[in-house]
């Protein structure tokens, strides 16, 4: 009797153990397969600015087209974590879009490569190829050893935003120079509004300032050393020279000390409400800040300005893309690949950036733009090219260290000297890191070799001489 | 005989199934993390590369843990003390029946029943740069040139002695009050008919019998600081600079942020072993002997 109560006992308790450990079984459970004589299809998105409802009505789209396959569509704004032992069990979904580290993913060969997909037609737009309907970056940008790994789908530009009314009520223009933008900053700071706004508790928001200004002062070839943390490259002239441009405006206070202690948000609502006249950011900021927008706002885009004297392209803009990708070992890669596809349309990039207010990595998608996106679509469409950073994704240690002195130099507890000294060391540090893979980035420039053969014929006076 | 090995087979059973979740849910992870600490592992492959004790070298020299060890013992020194002298000084003045004590002794314990995210997220408004309330206060004290944004990177090791100590106060000052009501009232009345000072009545008689909840004190706070995270993660929205990281957050982020799960781990085990290490030296410095312990 007394050893049947102790085995009740026993086995209650671990009846209890056992429904301790059964939630945890949970986040492994893979969505995708087959019911009902269809085939399980799961999507797996991020649920940030944009929301799901987006991709949720994509997902009923293809659900219509190919009546064979159920989609299971699901957002979530931590889906990174949910994910990450999924993929190290061997069962992730069958599309992704989520903030993983994809260099990391491919490296472990997690991501499918999508080079046979994109010579599919594209959808909706018959003649072309996928990969013809998309624009360069969307293939390029989370490319390696010529193969795509990921698509960039919605992406950003950046540059300074600011508002029409307060601009025309005080007569300013928006700055073609870096001397201009100066020169306007002291008109604002005297008529007693904050010039530039910044998000300084994410100090790495004024890296799309500083690497435009480097591109801007050593060329593009300045800019993608950085990139290929190439010796001596993050110490050299054009780089320091751009920490002392951005270093400038905390100076002089047109990026006024309290900035460093606000969030993006903080920040953000300051622009709004009119107490800063600009701010640096990307194209998704009227999104995020759409609900505090008010009205009557009329929301103005500038690029960077470019620098007297410089190297680069004034035009060339700075921009960084959100990227979906197949995992290697989906249960359906082929259906969440044609899913991708379906998203990409035209007709649906067209009704993202109506809905939406982003841009969107698909050729023409554009060409119609909401008001608070015009001058950021004028600018993209102009630029001769663009170029995406992914130094900080590619090595995450230095990436730390650009961050930390995006801050100190923002807090001006860095000199510029010292700025580039330090990073050439983080720089040093992680090309000695066999831990870490090299990357090469590939210049964004079309044009580029057609300009260097240009240059080399103007340096050589006995072709000209010859022509 | 065998009713005695039955009990004990009874009893055995009955720790059995709590054993079972502890070796699965600590001891098992435990093993693992340092198996994992020997390997180079991104957290995204089944597939681990052994690479010894590579990452413990790689944390001797790495200058952000040592900086990360000086701002969690910077952490344990300054608002540990200031905490447990205010603590000390207010219960010294609540055992003494002032008037509304009942109320001050819920004020003060208040804060420490709040989550450290809400203390955090309500200081974060103190310390606002352009309208909180801290700078306020320095500009109507007329010491408005040291006004700044508290929360930037410079300052915001310091920042957090405040909310820290006003949250820990309260906790201590609760232990140290039962201490002082535990003293008989006869030692204090005999020292005042002796024409004690307060301040001799205090050395003399009150430090001498909270002495026992010092040592409580000392292991509650070397604990609490060698493992700060919540006050830097919350104010730096989760992106500390490298000068500002203490061991836990340095853990997380090379583990979760930067994706290197062995050095992570690694760095994990190495502050186990300080944790541990530094709680046995508190506890056996703090029971030493005194000479009123005679």
């Amino acid at each position: 009797m007394r050893a049947s109560v102790t085995y009740r006992i026993l086995g209650l308790a671990l009846g209890l153990a056992g429904l301790v450990l059964l939630p945890a079984c949970e986040g492994t459970q893979n969505q995708s397969g087959t019911a009902n004589g269809k085939k399980l299809v799961e999507v797996s998105v991020f649920q940030g600015g944009y929301d799901i409802d987006f991709w949720e009505a994509c997902a009923r789209q293809y659900e219509e087209t190919h009546p064979e396959v159920k989609v299971n569509l699901w957002g979530d704004p931590r889906n990174a974590e949910k994910l990450r032992p999924r993929f190290i069990a061997g069962n992730p979904p069958d599309l992704v879009y989520a903030s993983l580290p994809i260099w990391i993913l491919i490296a472990a060969d997690q991501c499918l490569p999508l080079d046979e997909e994109l010579a599919k037609p594209a959808v909706g737009q018959p003649g072309k190829t996928w990969k013809e309907s998309l624009i360069p970056s969307a293939y390029t940008d989370f490319s390696q050893d010529g193969h795509t790994y990921a698509l960039t789908v919605p992406y950003a530009v950046f540059g300074f935003w600011y508002d029409h009314r307060l601009f025309r009520a005080h007569g300013w223009q928006p700055p073609e120079t870096w001397d201009d933008l100066l020169a306007l900053c002291e008109q604002i700071k005297q008529a007693g509004i904050d010039p530039i706004a910044f998000q300084g508790r994410y100090p790495g928001y004024i890296q799309s300032l500083f690497e435009t200004l480097v591109e801007r002062t050593g060329g593009i070839e300045a800019w993608l050393a950085t990139q290929n943390i190439e010796p001596g490259v993050w110490k050299s002239e054009p780089v320091v020279r751009a920490w002392e441009m951005v270093q400038e405006l905390r100076r002089r206070e047109y990026i006024p000390k309290a900035y460093m202690g606000l969030s993006h948000m903080e920040s953000q609502m300051e622009w709004v409400q009119g107490k800063a006249a600009m701010i640096p950011c990307g194209t998704w900021l009227t999104t995020e800040m759409k609900s505090s927008l008010p009205k009557e706002f009329e929301v103005g885009f500038m690029p960077y300005p470019g620098v007297s004297g410089g190297k680069g392209d004034p035009t060339a803009i700075n921009a960084g893309g959100e990227y979906w990708f197949v995992p290697t070992k989906a249960r359906h890669p082929d259906i969440g690949a044609d899913i991708l596809r379906q998203v990409m349309s035209l007709d649906n990039a067209r009704r993202f950036v109506q809905d939406k207010k982003a841009l969107f990595a698909v050729r023409n998608c554009d060409d119609n733009p909401p008001a608070a996106l015009k001058e950021a679509v004028a600018a993209a469409h102009s630029a001769r090219f663009m170029f995406s950073s992914h130094v900080s994704q590619w090595y995450p240690t230095f990436g730390s260290a650009y961050n930390e002195v995006c801050g100190s130099v923002m807090s001006l507890d860095m000199t510029p000297q010292e700025a580039g000294d330090y990073l050439e060391r983080a720089a040093a540090a992680q090309r000695r890191d066999r831990r870490t893979r090299r990357h090469e980035m590939p210049n964004p420039d079309p044009f580029a070799a057609a300009y260097a053969a240009v240059e080399a014929l103007k340096d050589d006076p006995v072709v000209i001489v010859g022509w | 005989m065998l009713r005695a090995r039955q009990q004990r087979l009874l009893g055995f059973l009955f720790l059995l199934p709590a054993l079972v979740l502890y070796t699965l849910f600590v001891v098992y992870p435990a093993i693992q993390a340092f198996s994992i600490s020997l390997s180079l592992w991104s957290g995204y492959t089944p597939e681990k590369e052994f690479v010894g004790l590579e990452n413990y070298r790689l944390v001797l020299q790495d200058s952000v843990f040592w900086g990360a060890i000086k701002n969690n013992l910077v952490l344990i020194a300054i608002p540990g003390v200031l905490t447990l002298a205010l603590a000390l000084y207010f219960a010294s003045t609540l055992a003494h029946n002032i008037k509304g004590a009942q109320i001050f002794r819920v004020a003060y314990f208040f804060p420490n029943v709040m989550s450290v995210v809400v203390v955090a997220i309500m200081w974060s408004f103190i310390y606002h740069p352009k309208w909180g309330i801290f700078n306020g206060i320095l500009r109507l004290v007329g010491l408005g040139h040291f006004t700044r944004a508290w929360l930037a990177q410079d300052t915001l090791i310091p920042a957090i002695f405040a909310p820290s100590i006003w949250m820990g106060v309260g906790f201590y000052l609760v232990l140290y009050l039962a201490a002082i009501q535990q003293i008989p009232q006869e030692l204090f009345d005999a020292a005042k008919v002796d024409g004690a000072s307060g301040w001799r009545i205090f050395r003399h008689i009150t430090w001498p019998m909270v002495w026992p909840v010092n040592r409580i004190a000392a292991v509650f706070l070397v604990l609490g600081g060698l493992k700060a995270f919540d006050f830097i993660w919350v104010f730096s929205y989760g992106y500390p600079a490298l000068r500002n990281h203490t061991m836990a957050t340095w853990m997380y982020q090379k583990t979760i942020t930067e994706y290197d799960m062995g050095y992570g781990t690694a760095l994990s085990v190495v502050m186990f072993v300080l944790v541990f290490v530094a709680s046995i030296i508190t506890f056996r410095v703090a029971s030493q002997k005194r000479e009123w312990d005679q």
